[in-house]
Formats: structure tokens, sequence, C-alpha cells
């Protein structure tokens, strides 16, 4: 009797809407690959993400062997459960090897200072496993799907992992990389690991599993031993002799009916839809089943032109449409309820006369103005037509069940009297008796002469409800079946591709150029010193006796305080009031050091004063933007007037001078210029901090994904109020520099000085998006803008010619991050459906 | 409507009116010369004008730190072409708004091409600024007093009317119109509001276009009413015109909020600020810089508190 590593053990997982897993007990032995199988929805993914420690059952458990139990996804893999998901959530502009570090925890020793060495080194432990070198250090944005996907794989083997789930894992790789992965799962197996394979692809199932458990509307069917299955048994309990014949609805006569919706070799630019032809009657109900990753979606919405179409034609009622937008599709004709009811239908805290009525305005007002009274009637008119239960229609639709919001978002398209309408998964989510009406609605809207078309997962709706059946298959239709006669079997075996997938176009052996050179990765800080060399020159030859040390000394102060704004900024906040609170922390210790205490006690306690106000003031920013849930803008800019009032009753319309002369050695000891050192003494401890630091790197790590990040445990607040709390120690710093260089304070210190600080950390390389800045490149960000400044003052610009500047500049380097994140983003989508998998 | 919901709005309602109360009494117990009043409020009257656009720019989830530059660029615009290129006075006012138009149209282009409106506008209000200052020296230039006595109707400025104007304007546009009411779609869910066919690029670029075009409109009552151009008019303003509608309850997430509400705040606003001018006169420390402190601890509570009924309601 072989040893059981790992069990689900009567594990009930519930969302709302929907019982996801009912009841099941799967238990996984050693050194064994147990493949699990079943139709979208019937519950693997929930399994999964329970055995990942993503979800937690709502009754069950989750065992490993020794009973150990865990309730986050990073215990979880610390028990040696490893989970590679079609879709795995990377750090982007974090290194491969930080991101396979943080999948466990950075390395960190007694003071919390990272392991660097430790980290490369295991990471190359990883990487050699891969059958294509990948540079540890280049960032994880740069990886393909198959490289990610592999690179968890190998640090599974690398780990010694005693269970490895992997979903789907060859649709995104090439035969080459799929022959490689078998491998490490032989070796897995050796190791005696437990792997679970979740595919469609029949000759893998039969090719690697041992086992093989089928999972059907959230229940295990049953688990047998290899031998003891066959492709026919597979395919029947998968999708089960649900559908009764008896109850099929009538085909109505479409001999004499006109062909309304056309589509001919549709293809999109991302290669998720290679080529779709397609016709549809008036009054014809087409039912579209297939897989995840068959490209139905994709389809639909390159038909309603959300999706970019690169060739074909759409055609509705003879005329061709082609909707290059929303807008144009149902002006032609077309409806489509999207799948995604909660991000892509509804409106959530809008009323539901206001959902019903979204697609329709421009028919239900007198003009350009709306009317109540219309919007009304139709309101009321779709609530009997479908009958929707609402107590009021100025109630949220976020109060209506599942059913009746779905019910909502379909009465809204037949608002329009669509042509064709389109339905994707119209009945997710939704009760049985509301899917019962929503299909007779589906029903009747097809006799009035709409074109039907509804794409769905659950095989026996497709065919009880349909009049005809397409099916899906990796972007293409690979059957159009009459309804009536068709089995299920049928159905099943056009969707599951039997064999492996071919060395077609989609899988084109991407040989991702991983490898960066030096000047690549440093690219940013490299433009920005050429830039700076070049203002320098030019300052020189405007002026031969252009003394550069006072130059670097005036930089000093402003690339501290740039540094402030940008640490905020890479954690994915913002402060604007960091020139304000400048004024006040230096306002503080000013008035401390002149107050006639001996000077080296008054410069201490000053400087500590200062140091003091500049955290609390920033704390406070942050404690009010994540606990009272307002946008940090909106904060600072508040605190910004807030803080310039405090200065001015705090200096009481004086100014602050004579402050104590070994004060100002921080800034000049004699002729030489002591604040360059002090300057370098504090970037590069904020170097080392956020470099070598683990709370330094976490402030990267919540600026990249918030949501990745909590999976980690990394939490937002802890690292917001670090981030904060280190800007106001700068600020401080920065305000007493100031001080001590011109041994005196108007009440305006500070004022304005925001704009550039943000500046200097925009242009410096911080992206606004956060969790990428270095600070390297602040200074050299601070040393051009000033240089900039520098040249533009000795053409004699004025204060406001240069104030313009500054925002231009601020305006470049955001379109410039804007567009080189927008070309990423392309790049990403275009390879991954090329490897065959449709971007979720 | 059920109980919550009426609560909730209630309580949203309940703060701002508190305050209004407080301030309104402060005012009619402490006035001297209530008739001095008419010229304190002009300056609201203009803050309120661009609150308007402001209150639509923030329920698309967006919002425009620029506007207070923009009305500067105006300004300056007026009197330079006014004084130096000796264009009439209706000319250069044309003029300046068509400026100021042309800059909300160079956010509204940036923001609906997918870059932040928050960093837009915060480059932006340094691009118009620096613009102002360049085109115009320090003290300003001087305008021909007979200004002045133009933009009175009667005994009210034309502020005032103006203001009432775009008020219904803003009424009708934002809650009765097909555009008004993507607005607030758009900054629910931008994503559901582009699948039904909602013209999302053209409100996204026309808010601000809109918000820009009242900046000149303000811009060239400025002029007239102060009878000088000067590049630091309304500086600050951005804060006093987001105030306005923060503090009437409209929620900075977006999707949500009102032209009345912006309305309420403003009248809190604004008597506040003419209540602690008072009471500045028997308190000498009430002063200007303790009503900046004042207001913008406010507009932070007050959002704060917003958020937080609207979480209660859920």
């Amino acid at each position: 009797m072989s040893k059981t590593v790992f069990e689900w053990k009567e594990v009930t997982k519930t969302f709302p809407g929907v019982r996801a897993l009912n009841n099941v007990s799967l238990s996984l032995h050693e050194g064994e690959v147990h493949a699990i199988v079943g139709e979208n929805g019937a519950g693997k993914s929930t399994l999964i993400h329970l055995a990942a420690g993503v979800y937690m059952p709502d009754a069950g458990q989750i065992q490993m062997l020794g009973g150990d139990s865990y309730s986050t996804p990073i215990e979880a893999r610390q028990n040696g459960v490893v989970t590679v998901f079609q879709e795995s959530e990377l750090f982007d502009h974090l290194s491969v090897a930080e991101n396979i570090a943080l999948l466990q925890g950075l390395p960190i020793d007694k003071l919390g200072f990272v392991d660097w060495a430790q980290i490369h080194v295991s990471a190359q432990a990883y990487l050699q496993q891969l059958p294509e070198p990948i540079d540890s250090k280049v960032s994880a944005a740069s990886l393909s799907v198959a490289q990610r996907q592999m690179l968890q794989v190998a640090s599974a083997v690398a780990q010694n992992a005693k269970v490895l789930i992997l979903d789907e894992p060859t649709s995104a790789l090439s035969a080459t990389e799929t022959t490689w992965l078998f491998e490490q799962i032989a070796q897995l197996k050796r190791q005696g690991a437990a792997i679970v394979y979740i595919s469609h692809r029949q000759e893998e199932i039969f090719g690697l599993s041992d086992r093989i458990s089928v999972l059907r509307d959230g229940q295990l069917i049953w688990t047998l031993p290899l031998e003891e299955v066959t492709g026919h048994s597979l395919v029947e309990a998968m999708v089960g002799r649900r559908v009764n014949l008896g109850q099929q609805r009538t085909i109505p006569d479409l001999t004499a009916a006109p062909t309304i919706f056309s589509v001919r070799e549709l293809s999109d630019i991302s290669g998720a839809v290679p080529e779709v032809s397609l016709d549809v009657k008036a009054g014809e109900i087409v039912g579209i089943y297939g897989l995840v990753g068959a490209g139905r979606t994709e389809f639909a919405e390159t038909v309603f032109g959300v999706r970019e179409r690169q060739a074909g034609d759409v055609f509705v009622d003879g005329q061709r449409a082609n909707p290059n937008n929303p807008k144009e599709a149902v002006a032609n004709g077309i409806g489509l309820v999207t799948e995604d009811r909660l991000h892509q239908g509804i409106f959530r805290w809008h009323s539901v006369s206001e959902n019903a009525v979204a697609a329709a305005l421009p028919a239900l007002g007198n003009g350009v103005l709306t009317s109540d009274a219309q919007e009304q009637t139709a309101t009321a008119r779709i609530q009997e037509l479908l009958s929707i239960k609402f107590s009021s229609s100025a109630q949220a639709i976020e109060n209506l069940s599942g059913g009746n919001q779905q019910k909502v978002i379909v009465g809204r398209w037949l608002l329009n009297r669509p042509k064709v309408l389109i339905l994707d998964e119209p009945t997710r989510g939704v009760d049985v008796g509301a899917k019962e009406e929503l299909h007779n609605i589906i029903a009747e809207l097809a006799a009035d002469g709409c074109a039907v078309i509804f794409i769905s997962s659950e095989l026996p709706e497709v065919l009880r409800y349909s009049h005809r059946t397409i099916v899906f298959r990796d972007g293409s239709i690979s059957g159009d079946l009459n309804s009536q006669e068709a089995t299920a079997e049928q159905v099943a075996e056009l969707a599951f591709p039997v064999s492996a997938p071919e060395e077609n176009s989609h899988s084109t052996q991407q040989s991702f150029d991983n490898k960066t050179s030096l000047l690549n990765r440093y690219l940013t800080e490299v433009g920005l010193a050429a830039i700076a060399v070049i203002l320098m020159i030019v300052l020189k030859l405007q002026n031969p006796s252009f003394d550069f040390a006072v130059l670097f000394v005036n930089v000093v102060p402003w690339a501290i305080l740039g540094l402030a704004a940008a640490i905020v900024i890479v954690v994915g906040a913002i402060d604007i009031s960091v020139g304000s609170l400048l004024g006040l922390a230096t306002a503080a210790g000013g008035i401390v050091m002149t107050s006639g205490l001996p000077p080296i006690l008054s410069i201490v306690i000053g400087g500590g004063v200062a140091v003091f106000v500049a955290i609390a003031g920033s704390l406070l920013n942050a404690a009010v933007s994540i606990w009272g849930n307002v946008h940090p803008i909106v904060v600072t800019l508040g605190m910004l007037y807030a803080f310039r009032g405090m200065v001015s009753v705090l200096m009481n319309g004086e100014s602050i001078t004579d402050v104590p002369d070994a004060f100002t050695w921080i800034a000049r000891y004699g002729s030489f210029p002591t604040s360059l050192i002090y300057g370098a003494l504090i970037f590069i401890s904020v170097h080392i901090f956020m470099t070598r630091h683990h709370r330094g790197r976490h402030l990267y790590v919540v600026g990249n994904s918030e949501v990745a990040a909590s999976l980690l445990g990394i939490r937002k607040p802890v690292a917001w109020c670090w981030a904060f709390a280190l800007s106001g120690v700068l600020v401080a710093l920065s305000g007493l520099l100031q001080l001590a260089t011109t041994t005196q304070m108007q009440s305006t210190l500070g004022e304005t000085w925001e704009l550039d600080a943000i500046a200097i950390a925009v242009i410096g390389g911080v992206s606004i998006t956060g969790g990428r800045g270095t600070v390297v490149g602040v200074a050299l960000g601070a040393l051009l803008l000033k240089s900039l400044q520098a040249v533009l003052l000795q053409f004699q610009a004025s204060a406001g010619r240069i104030k313009l500047v500054v925002g231009l500049m601020i305006l470049i380097a955001i379109t410039i991050d804007h567009l080189s994140a927008r070309h990423l983003a392309r790049r990403t989508a275009k390879q991954q459906a090329a490897t065959g998998r449709a971007s979720q | 409507m059920n109980r919550k919901k009426i609560q909730s709005t209630a309580l949203s309602l309940l703060v701002p009116l508190l305050l209004l109360i407080l301030a309104l009494l402060i005012v009619v117990t402490k006035v001297e010369r209530p008739s001095a009043l008419i010229q304190t409020g002009v300056e609201w009257m203009e803050v309120g004008t661009l609150a308007m656009a402001m209150t639509a720019i923030i329920i698309t989830g967006g919002i425009d730190l620029s506007i207070a530059s923009v009305v500067a660029l105006c300004v300056v615009t007026t009197g330079v072409l006014f004084d130096q290129f000796e264009w009439s006075f209706p000319a250069s006012a044309v003029a300046a708004i068509l400026v100021g138009t042309l800059a909300g149209a160079t956010n509204g282009y940036a923001i609906y091409k997918g870059l932040s409106p928050l960093i837009v506008t915060l480059a932006t209000m340094a691009v118009f600024s620096g613009l102002a200052l360049s085109i115009t020296p320090e003290a300003g230039i001087q305008m021909p007093i007979a200004l002045e006595e133009a933009i009175y109707f009667g005994r009210w400025p034309a502020q005032y009317f103006v203001f009432a104007s775009i008020f219904c304007i803003a009424m009708v546009g934002l809650h009765r119109t097909r555009y008004g009411r993507t607005c607030f779609y758009l900054g629910e869910n931008p994503v559901a509001a582009r699948y039904v066919a909602l013209p999302v690029n053209q409100v996204l670029f026309g808010v601000y276009v809109m918000s820009g075009l009242l900046a000149g409109v303000v811009a060239v009552m400025y002029v007239m009413s102060r009878t000088t151009a000067i590049a630091i008019a309304h500086q600050g303003a951005e804060l006093k015109v987001i105030a306005c509608v923060v503090v009437g309850g409209t929620l900075i997430t977006g999707g949500h909020g009102s032209i009345g509400r912006t309305l309420l705040g403003l009248c809190v606003m604004a008597s506040l600020d003419i209540s602690l001018d008072l009471m500045a006169n028997d308190y000498l420390w009430m002063d200007a810089r303790v009503k900046i402190i004042v207001m913008g601890v406010l507009v932070v509570a007050i959002a704060v508190w917003n958020q937080w009924l609207a979480k209660r309601l859920n």
C-alpha cells in the first residue's frame, strides 16, 4: 500500500452563489503522478487553490503527511507544497533571483539584512535545471510565460518539494520544453514527491499518470488507477449522462430564415483567435462549448470590437460591420453580455434602473437630455419581461441575487433590440431556477428574430438549450453539430485535444533573449549621467570660470529631498507635502537651536526635534491614507497647507537667525564643503537600506504588486509606514542642511519645493506606478535637474521659465515611462497568445 | 431606499450642515457691515464656478491640480494682450478663455491617453504657472479702473450671476444629460462603461476641457474686478476648489457625488472663511495662517469621514 503524503479530507468550499467543492476527499501517494480531470467549473481550480493555501476550506481539512496544516501560501511552500498556476503573478521590476527568493521568504540575518550571496546561489541552482539558461539578474518582466512556469517547476525540484501541483502546464510550453517538464516530473517521482497534473490533453494524461481522478460539478466522481481507465470512460465521467433527450427543446425550422450574423476568417492581433468563420441565422440559438484557453471569449471580444481585429470580416444583416470598438458594434446591432459580471458588467453601487439603461441612454432620452420617465418605463418593462425580483428600481444592484443581476444585464441589452446577442457564460453564478428562466428569455429573444450565441462551459446546458453546438478548440472551430442529434461524448471529444500540441505557428520557438548586458540593465542611470555630463559641458562652455564644486554643493539638499519623495513613490504612494513639512521640521529644530541652550546640546536636541516632527508629520499622512482610506494625494494636499500654516504660527512672523557655529559645520568647515560628505553618507545609508535590508526590499515588493505581496505575507500598511517614516527623516535632514548652509530661515522655507522633489524622483527613473527606482538614479536626477536650472540661469531665464521647464521635464519623464510600460504589456500579451494560451 | 442608505446620506450631510450653521451664526452675530460681504464673497463665487467642473472631474475618478495655474495663465494672457499687444478688452477676454480651453484640452488629451490625472495635472500646474510667471512682470499689469465698474450689475458683481448660471448649467449637464451620466458610470467602473458603449473618451477629455474653459471665464472676471493681471492670481485655489467638492460629500474615489452637494460645500467653505476672518478681529491669533491650517485639516478630516460612511453602507 502506497504511503499517503497529502490529503484533501472531506473538503467543501462555497463561494457566493456557487458550491465549488462538495465533500471531496482525495489523497496523493508518494511518488505518483495523479491526474485530475474535469470540465471548466468542475472544481479543479478551487481544489488547487486550497492546496496552495490561498483559500481555506469551509469544511474539511487539507493535510500533509505528518499532520502539518497551514493557512497561507508561504506556509504551504515551506511545507513543501509547490503550485504552478497558469497565471503566476511575479514582481515585474524585481530580478528573477529575487522573485525566486521571495517565494520562500528572503534569507535574512539577525539584523534583517538580506543575504544576496545566498539568493544568487540558490537562484543559480534552480536556473541550472532549466533547458535554456536565464540570467538571474534580469527583471522578471522579461520572462516569457513558459519561462515563468519552468522556473517554478525547477524551484520545486531543487527544493525537494513533497507535492507539486501543475495546472495545465503544457499549454504554454513548446515541445522541447514539454520534454524537459516530463524529465523533471520523473525526477520528482524518484525523490518520492506526489505530482498533481491537471490537464485536458488525453495523450499526456494517459502517458504520464499513475492514477486519475475526475471532478464534476464540485464532486469527485471516481479515482482509479490508469489501467482501469479508457478514453471513453474518462469523457463519460467528465460530462455525465445528464442530457435527457425527452426534455430537449424543439428546434424550429430555420431553412427559410436569413443569415443575420456572419463571420469570415476573423482573427485578432494577439493570435488567440487565429481564424474563425461562422454563420448564424435569425431566430437561431448557437451554443459555443470549449475549455479554458479555447478562445471563445476572445472571439466574442473581437466580434464586439473590444479586441483589435487583425483580419477577417463581421457581417450583420448582410452589411459589413467590422466594429473597431463597442460603440460601432452597438450601432450595428450587436450586443455582448460579458463573462465577468462583477468587473465588466455591473456598476455595483448604481441603482438597478441605472444599470438597466446604461447601454440604451441615447434611445431613452430627449436629445442630449436624459428622461427619468422613459428610463423608469424601460426598467419596468424589462422587470416584467424577465421576471426580475427587486424591491425598488432605485435599489443598488449589488443587493440583488446573482441571477437577478444577470437578468438586469441581459435586459440592458434587450432594450437596444439587438440583431445579434452574444452571451458569455450567462448562467455562471446563477441558481438553477434563474438558469431556466434565463434560457426561456433567450428562446423568446430568438423567436423574435434575434440571432443568439451563448458561450458556456457546461456541456449539458449547451446541448439542451441550443439549436446548434459549436465546439472551440485552441482558438478555432473543431466542430459544428446539431444539438438534438449530437451526443455529449462527441462534443467532449471535439473539445479535448487527444494528441499532443503540434509545432505550429502558435508555439513558435521564441528564444527569449534574456541575456542583458550591463549597459541594458542600467540604461536609465547611464542615460541620466550622459545628459548631466552634456549639461555640465554646456555650463563650462558658457562660463569658463564656472565652479562645479558650487553646483555639487547646491545639489545635495535637493537630492536628499528628492530621495524623500522617491521613497514614497516607490512604495506606491505620493507625498506633495514634503516641502511644507521641511519648513515645519526645520523651523521646529531651528527654534530649539537658537533658544539659548549650550551649543552642542541645542544642536543635538534641535536636530532630534526636527527629525521627530518630520517623522510625525509624515506618519500622520501615512496613517490617514491607510486607515482613513483616502488617497494620499488628497491627504497630502490638505496637509501641505496645514503644515504651511503651522510654520507661520510657529515662527510668528520672525525669522530664525544665528544658528550655532558648530551646526554650520555640517555644511561647511572653513572652506571645505562638508555637505558633500553629509549627502554622501545619507545616500550610501539609504542605498544600503533599500538594496540590502529586507524592509527596504519590501517597499519595492509592495510597490510592484500589493496583491502578490499580501500573498507572501508582506503587508501594505507596514511597508507604507516604513516608507513615510524614512521619507520624514530625509525631509528633516534636507532642511537641517539648508539651515546650516544659509544660517537663517524664513517662514517661507520649503514652500513649492515639493514640485522639484517630485521632478527629481521622476526624472531619476522612479516610476510613478511604483516598484521601481534607484538611489543612484535619484542622485543623478537631482544633478541633471539642477544643472539644467543652472544652464537656464546662465541664459538669464526667469524663475517662471525655470518652473515651466521643470513641469515639462516631469511630463516627458512620465510619458516615456507610460510608453515603455505599454510596449512591454503588448509584447507580453502577444507572446502569451502565441504560445497557445488565452490571457484571462 | 433602505434605511441604511437614508441614514448614511443624512450623516454625510450632517457634518457640513453643522459647520454651515455654526459659521453662519458667527457671521450673523459678528458682522458689522453686511454689504461688505458682497465683496468678500466674490472670490468664493469664482472658486465655486471652478468647483462645478472639478465636481465632474472627481466623479470620473480623476483630479485637476492645475486649475489655479490655468486661471493664472488666463489672467496674465488677458493682461499681456490688452497691455502689450493693445487688443481691445473683449478680444483679450475671448483669447484668454480660448487659452484656458486649450490648457484644459492638454490635460484632457494626456489623461484620456492613459496617463495618471494626478501626476499630469501636477506637472501642468508647474508648466502653466511657470508660463504665466514668465510672460508678465512680477508686479502684474495694471488694467483700467473702468473695468471694475463694468463688472457690477447694480450692487452685485457679475461673479454672482455667472456662478448662478454655471451652477444651473452644471446641474442639468451633470445630472440630466447622457454625458454627465457617463461621468458617474465611468468613475464607478471604467471597464463596464466601455463595454456598454458609453462615450468614455469623449467625456474624459471633455471634463478637463470644461475645467479649462471655466478657468478662463473666472480669469476674465478676476481681471475686471481686481484690475490687475498678475501671475499669482488665485494662488492656492486648487485646495479651495477641491475642498468645496470634498466637504460637500463627494467621494474622491469617484462614481458618486452631485452639484448640489458641491454648492453645500461651497457655502460651508465660504462662510467658514468669512467667520474666521470676523473672529480674527476679536481673537488676534486667528489669522490667515490659522485659516489655512483649518482648511487643510478640514478637507482631510471630512474626506476620511465620507469614506467611512461609504464603507458602512456596504
